[in-house]
């Protein structure tokens, strides 16, 4: 019989060998991820990091996902192995060494759900939320958006996404998936500075994107993921060191055409992704921000949000 | 594809079964369903989607027709600008030369 509990409440043995077997079923958000390739690292990742998250070791429903951590080949299981991810298409996949299966892991999660994902509009963006709606911040990779989600769930927000916002088809409502903020090189120790060191995991070091850590979900965070919000801000932030901060409200239609190739699977979904990018704008604005610190971010944001709570009056 | 050069006596059709556009501040976002391509139109490009949806026009007619609409004079909308933009919309998919 199938029962749904939490990593820190299995043994290790129990991890390892349901990912053996390729029957451990991690819940999280809307989606139900299998999982394969045993390995130690991983298996330390899971337990550190994704802890207070739902498991099952023998799942008798359907999946979304199904992801096999994998040698590359015969001989790198053995002799220095390696590890790719296998989300089961082809994707252009570095083989890393074992030490780095988190990032594998991490890695295959994200392309599964960016490249297979029909439920939801996904948009490459990070997301927070309180009970007035949530913040969507679309930026390029190294434009301070982990660690201004990081900075904002300081603040009371729940987290949504480090890495996509998952809006629902039709009603254009965001979904949670709050999986662990990735902090690349210099945003380990800010994130370290804000969240406190028992929230930030071990080190990977030396990984093709630099040192690599996470900063975990917390227990209510990932509680709470089955409820939704409406976006109520839209940003686009940059974060460049020693630049001033400046904000600039973006109208509806500039914001739209800067989220549309922020979506990996606008494509995909076309019509339907279309009419749902338009739809988050409902009840909210969207403003670009420039900044050369997390603090200067902040003020933009309550900048932004007194505004339109204003312009609303 | 686009049609190629524009000469006068091409008449130019849309539909809107082939696009949804979404109004902002008489601006237009317009969504081709061909495509999946989404495109931001001023009200004069959008102008001319939506007066070659009911009949096929020329360059020239659609000209008179838009500067009646719009209550533009010949200055303020050339012949040359209508055979620029029908240009430019052609090669977005959302209108095309009729044929005969």
């Amino acid at each position: 019989m199938s029962t749904v509990t939490r990593v820190s409440d299995l043994s290790r043995r129990e991890i390892r060998s349901s990912l053996r077997e390729g029957s451990l079923l991690l819940h999280l958000g809307p989606f139900a991820q299998l999982i394969s390739g045993s390995s130690d690292p991983l298996i330390d990742f899971l337990q550190d990091t994704y802890r207070d998250c739902q498991v099952e070791l023998f799942p008798s429903d359907v999946t979304d996902v199904h992801l096999n951590l994998r040698a590359p080949n015969i001989l790198r299981k053995f002799f220095r192995p390696q590890v790719v991810p296998d989300p089961g298409f082809e994707v252009p996949a570095v083989p890393l060494p074992i030490e780095m299966a988190p990032l594998a892991f991490e890695m295959g999660l994200n392309l599964s759900v960016a490249l297979k994902c029909c439920r939801f509009v996904t948009i490459h963006a990070g997301v927070v939320a309180d009970k007035d709606g949530a913040i969507l911040m679309s930026a390029e990779s190294g434009s301070g958006k982990s660690t201004l989600t990081a900075a904002l769930l300081e603040r009371g927000y729940r987290l949504f996404s480090d890495e996509f916002a998952l809006v629902g088809l039709g009603d254009a409502v965001l979904q949670p998936y709050p999986r662990p903020i990735s902090l690349k090189e210099e945003t380990i120790p800010i994130v370290r500075e804000l969240a406190g060191d028992e929230w930030i995991s071990p080190i990977v070091k030396g990984s093709p994107k630099g040192d690599i850590a996470y900063r975990r979900a917390r227990r209510s965070d990932i509680d709470q993921s089955h409820k939704q919000a409406k976006a109520k801000l839209i940003l686009f932030p940059e974060f460049e060191p020693g630049m001033r901060p400046y904000k600039r409200r973006l109208n509806t239609a500039e914001a739209i055409l800067r989220l549309i190739p922020a979506s990996t699977n606008f494509g995909l979904l076309g019509e339907q992704a279309y009419l749902a990018i338009t739809r988050l704008f409902d009840d909210a604005v969207a403003y670009e921000l420039s900044y050369g610190s997390t603090e200067q971010s902040l003020s933009l944001i309550d900048e932004a949000l007194q505004e339109r709570d204003d312009h609303a009056a | 594809m686009a049609a190629g050069p524009i000469t006068d006596d091409m008449k130019w059709r849309s539909s809107s079964d082939g696009y949804i556009a979404t109004e902002f501040d008489d601006t237009y976002l317009v969504f081709v369903k061909a495509s999946a391509e989404t495109h931001f139109l001023n009200f004069l490009s959008f102008g001319i989607v939506t007066e070659t949806e009911s009949v096929a026009q020329t360059a020239t007619e659609l000209a008179m027709n838009l500067r009646r609409r719009f209550e533009l004079t010949d200055e303020e909308l050339t012949q040359e600008l209508v055979s620029l933009t029908l240009s430019e919309l052609d090669d977005t998919g959302l209108i095309w030369p009729e044929t005969v």
